[in-house]
């Protein structure tokens, strides 16, 4: 113990003596470690940080599968719900839910909220219970039964109510239906993300006619005792039953039984992988730069280490001592990180635009402290070990008395030096790539908005709930209406809706069937986002039309059922054929409208920018397929915001229960969709920029230390007729050198390791040559800059100094 | 008489009579403690081509300053300094530098031998900044390493040379460029004195085919191989 206090009063005494290394190691590894914390706690954030639910590991969900489709993660049929509710033995309780928009009116005027229809067993599946009041009954489980209850949250509850108990009993219209509220649940509740309003799950008995509705998202809590697997077991022994019971609607449906939080993070995965892979890189990168500054630090300290060593301290003696050193400047380094990744953790989450779902927290805390603490410790042995064995060689203080001459240990040390560097550029230019494909993929993703001409267009949100618009004709007839106001607006001059946003973040997939039957099996299976549209929807966005026609008031819901796809979407469906005139259908058609004559052709505009699978596309007419949800598009005279309040107005005129939702310009819109890519691709370039400084100011260093080490060898060269422009040349060389090969091997890593970006990129290879090249040049030239200074020094040794050690 | 035009950097033989060496009134100092701390006072010196000379004289007396500046690695100083006929007072670092690399070779104490390179690649040091074709700098090294008797040691490292031998390359890498003066400070300095003798006998025999040198020496023996003594002090060269 008293050794070990020694130790650390020596560390932090030769740290003392020389601040300016103590600064520059705190400094770089305070970055590393820094970056680190910070994208950990994002991470564990998002993806492993328990749920702030008891027990949360023992909840399950299960999920449809079809795998002869391809179709997996598929929500239940609300019959099978039923059937695993009253017959699966694994679980306690078994709940369901969807998620809706919510309406409501609490003052006066209607508010967007987010609510929730739950089964009455979802709350004990989830081990909660109302902090007020009562939960759903299963009586209240069914339609017209469900339209008078709400539960709400704990924060409506308190911002809204005063906290209250007053609040059991008082009504509220959500979704154009008074509903009385009976319970309020626990502080911080807002499953399954921020919801505040919950209502009884009873779904429409003509969606439970059959059981091909995948309604339901399920979660199951496991009896005490039950493990997952036997659980699974249980569920795929009744999947196989209720295939026997109901062939013709369970043909090939299985199900999977799986963690509920590991099922919810499926979706951010691999971004979150690549962002904490980058992140090690980056200290990767900050160690091996330590490592050498350590090494450049030992050389100078041989004297020292010499004559403690001739004093009779053993070797781990002194290595002990000189890795003391390093555990000091780690922990600094860690100290100063933990500061940086408080501020950068504001920063990020500053910067996305939307509320976070109840279960994210991102305090740096206790795990994450301690993950922090942990790489600090690998990094202060990564960056510590190599340095103190080496300096401790006892062949190297053998060569000191020798003098003169440099030792193997002292070449081997060159090589050490040399070895980490090449490692600091071969890992910083997988970063950049990295980086680069990220950044050329959001370039190009942007770029599909500006082929739409929307300089001048606004966009609103509107929805029109079930119970105020129950059939396909009320929404028609209200879209209609809707649609003629905006119209009449002062300063308009065209308009129309559609169900989905072009460059949005929502996709809306449905399996589509050609004449020809094809796409029916899993090898031909074709998914296509299919909008709802009216007239007047492409020339407002300026979306080029190539072929055919556009909707018109002709296409009505008795008329004969069109479509326009896209191109991608005709592609895949009829290589090389004329798409007009063929005919497709879309499967699980509400309405079976049958055959779909194909009418028009359109260029392939993103509809989801946030990982949508593919560009394809079939657009209908909204007439023939009222939707309850409306997207206008509104093409301005002048400056598209100066129609936003007009456009309230007139809206709340008409339709004074339905708030306008999301009102903005078009490139609002666009912005908006793009936050994750933005932010990650943002993340990665601080992060790269920091590994490439990192990385250029450690090839200075080693430059320079070798220049030092070096001096009298130019002054021989230079003696023996080497001119500037030749130890110039030199030094550079060397540089270059360990760039060339770090740069190559770092490509080959590149090479394999990108293709796992893959499905988080749009339009770019994960090996695209240009970003591969413009990476490799960005760091050569970074790394001839950063040699230039000590190669400058080296032109100006003068041989006479250097030649005088005699 | 040696035009500018054409023999400023480009020595042709020496006509006779002209010396290879010849100071005129060199003058060296620098700042020190807010005066001028004088290093070479007023040197007058000629050498003539096949002389050997021995600089000597106390520590600090500005031998090993004499020493590079007759190498021209020193270019702060005044005066008028013809080497091989060039004015050297009047050419440019580049010139200079051209100068050194066609005329003079370098042999130093501690010989200076790169230790990351064989005894051939040291030798071939010198021959490849003077932009020789390949296959000529093989010939000459080939050749000199069997004039000093090194082709068996060839393919070694320095540090598995002995010091007689490491500086025997030394002489070789200084020669091996065929160089009209050949300057060497104090190339004994670090040898034992059986060592030291027959690297004077190799600059007798250098001499004796014609070489110019001019050593530093502490050594009163060593200064005895030589044809000529000349004494510094305190910057001043004694009569």
């Amino acid at each position: 113990m008293e050794t070990i206090l020694q130790d650390l009063r020596f560390a932090f005494r030769s740290l003392r003596r020389s601040p300016g290394f103590t600064a520059v190691v705190v400094v770089v590894m305070a970055l590393g470690i820094g970056v680190n914390a910070m994208v950990f706690s994002m991470v564990y954030g998002i993806m492993w940080r328990p749920w702030p639910l008891p027990e949360f590991s023992r909840v399950l969900t299960i999920e449809e599968r079809n795998p002869k489709l391809g179709d997996n993660e598929m929500n239940v049929s609300y019959l099978n719900y039923v059937d695993l509710r009253d017959r699966a033995q694994s679980f306690e309780s078994i709940g369901a839910f969807y998620d809706i928009n919510a309406l409501v009116v609490l003052d006066q005027d209607p508010e967007r909220f987010y609510g929730c229809n739950i089964s009455s067993s979802l709350l004990p599946s989830l081990g909660i219970q109302p902090v007020l009041g009562r939960n759903f009954t299963p009586d209240e489980e069914v339609r017209g039964q469900n339209w008078s209850t709400v539960l709400v949250s704990h924060r409506i509850w308190q911002s809204r109510y005063g906290g209250s108990p007053d609040v059991l009993g008082r009504t509220i219209r959500m979704n154009g239906l008074v509903r009385t509220i009976i319970g309020v649940l626990p502080p911080g509740f807002q499953w399954p993300e921020i919801q505040d309003f919950y209502i009884p799950l009873a779904p429409d008995p003509a969606d439970t006619e059959t059981r091909e509705d995948h309604l339901a998202k399920v979660t199951a809590r496991l009896k005490p005792g039950v493990s997952r697997e036997q659980a699974a077991a249980e569920v795929a022994t009744m999947y196989r039953q209720l295939q026997l019971e109901h062939p013709e609607h369970l043909k090939d449906i299985e199900a999977g039984v799986l963690g509920y939080q590991e099922s919810w993070t499926e979706g951010p995965g691999p971004l979150m992988y690549i962002i904490l892979i980058a992140v090690v890189f980056v200290l990767l990168i900050a160690c091996a730069n330590v490592a050498n500054l350590m090494l450049a630090r030992t050389a100078a300290r041989r004297r020292e280490i010499s004559v403690r060593m001739a004093l009779g301290a053993s070797r781990g003696r002194v290595v002990r001592q000189l890795f003391t050193e390093s555990l000091v400047l780690a922990l600094f380094g860690a100290g100063v990180g933990v500061l940086l990744a408080l501020w950068g953790n504001q920063l990020w989450i500053a910067a996305i635009p939307l509320e976070k779902p109840f279960y994210m927290d991102f305090t740096i805390d206790a795990p994450v402290l301690l993950y922090t603490a942990g790489i600090s410790m690998l990094a202060a042995i990564v960056f510590g070990v190599t340095p103190a064995m080496h300096a401790t060689d006892r062949r190297l203080s053998q060569s000191l008395r020798e003098g003169g001459a440099q030792s193997g240990t002292a070449r081997s040390g060159r090589r050490f030096r040399n070895s980490l560097i090449v490692a600091e550029v071969a890992l910083s230019i997988v970063l950049l790539i990295g980086t680069g494909l990220m950044l050329r993929s959001f370039m190009k993703l942007s770029a599909q908005g500006d082929r739409l001409h929307t300089e001048q267009v606004l966009t609103a949100g509107l929805l029109l709930p079930v119970a105020s618009f129950p059939n396909d004709s009320a929404r028609r007839v209200t879209a209609d209406m809707v649609m003629q106001r905006v119209r009449d607006l002062p300063g308009v001059r065209q308009a129309s809706l559609t169900t989905l946003m072009p460059m949005g973040r929502n996709s809306q997939n449905n399996r589509l069937i050609t004449e020809s039957g094809a796409h029916t099996d899993k090898n031909r299976s074709l998914e296509s986002n299919v909008a709802r549209i009216y007239p007047g929807s492409f020339e407002t966005l300026g979306w080029v039309l190539h072929r055919g026609r556009d909707f018109n008031d002709a296409d009505e819901a008795t008329t004969q059922p069109v479509a326009i796809v896209n191109e991608a979407l005709a592609k895949s469906l009829w290589p090389g054929e004329d798409p007009l005139g063929k005919r497709i259908q879309v499967v699980a058609d509400d309405r079976k409208l049958g055959w779909r004559v194909v009418v028009g052709l359109v260029q392939d505009i993103p509809i989801n920018v946030d990982g949508g699978k593919h560009l394809r596309t079939a657009f209908v007419p909204h007439r023939q397929e009222p939707n309850q949800w409306l997207n206008l598009l509104v093409r301005a005279e002048g400056d598209p915001a100066s129609l936003a309040q007009p456009l309230r107005s007139s809206m709340r005129e008409v339709l004074p229960d339905l708030p306008l939702l999301d009102v903005r310009t078009f490139s609002e819109h666009t912005k908006f969709s793009f936050w994750v890519r933005r932010l990650f691709a943002s993340m990665m370039l601080v992060f790269s920029v920091i590994a490439l400084l990192i990385a250029a100011v450690g090839l200075y260093g080693v430059m320079a230390f070798a220049v030092t080490q070096r001096t009298q060898e130019i002054g021989i060269r230079m003696a023996l007729g080497a001119e500037r422009g030749s130890v110039l040349r030199m030094v550079l060389g060397d540089a270059m050198k360990l760039t060339v090969l770090g740069s190559g091997i770092g490509l080959v890593i590149a090479f394999a390791v990108t293709r796992f970006m893959a499905t988080v990129l749009f339009d770019v290879s994960p090996t695209d040559p240009p970003t591969f090249a413009i990476v490799a040049l960005i760091l050569t030239t970074s790394a001839a800059i950063a040699s230039l200074v000590p190669a400058l020094r080296a032109t100006r040794v003068d041989p006479m100094v250097a030649l005088r050690s005699d | 008489m040696f035009t500018k035009s054409t023999s400023r950097i480009a020595p042709a033989e020496l006509p006779p009579g002209v010396p290879l060496v010849r100071l005129e009134q060199i003058e060296k100092s620098h700042d020190h403690g807010g005066g001028r701390f004088h290093v070479l006072r007023r040197i007058d010196l000629s050498i003539e081509p096949g002389e050997f000379v021995s600089v000597m004289g106390p520590s600090g007396a500005g031998k090993s300053t004499l020493l590079h500046l007759l190498g021209l690695q020193d270019s702060e100083w005044e005066g008028r300094y013809h080497l091989a006929g060039v004015a050297v007072h009047e050419l440019g670092e580049r010139e200079r530098g051209r100068l050194r690399n066609e005329t003079v070779g370098f042999v130093f104490q501690s010989y200076h031998l790169l230790d990351d390179l064989t005894v051939a690649e040291n030798l071939e040091v010198p021959l490849g900044y003077r932009d020789m074709p390949r296959s000529e700098r093989e010939a000459r090294v080939a050749e000199t390493l069997d004039r000093f008797g090194l082709a068996a040691r060839a393919d070694l490292h320095p540090r598995q040379l002995s010091g007689g031998q490491q500086q025997l390359v030394g002489v070789a890498r200084a020669v091996i460029g065929q160089p009209r003066l050949l300057l060497a400070d104090e190339p004994t300095g670090n040898l034992h004195s059986e060592q030291a003798r027959e690297v004077m006998q190799l600059f007798q025999r250098l001499n004796a085919q014609g070489m110019t040198i001019v050593q530093v020496t502490h050594s009163e023996d060593n200064a005895a191989f030589g044809k000529r003594t000349i004494r510094l002090r305190d910057g001043w060269l004694e009569d």
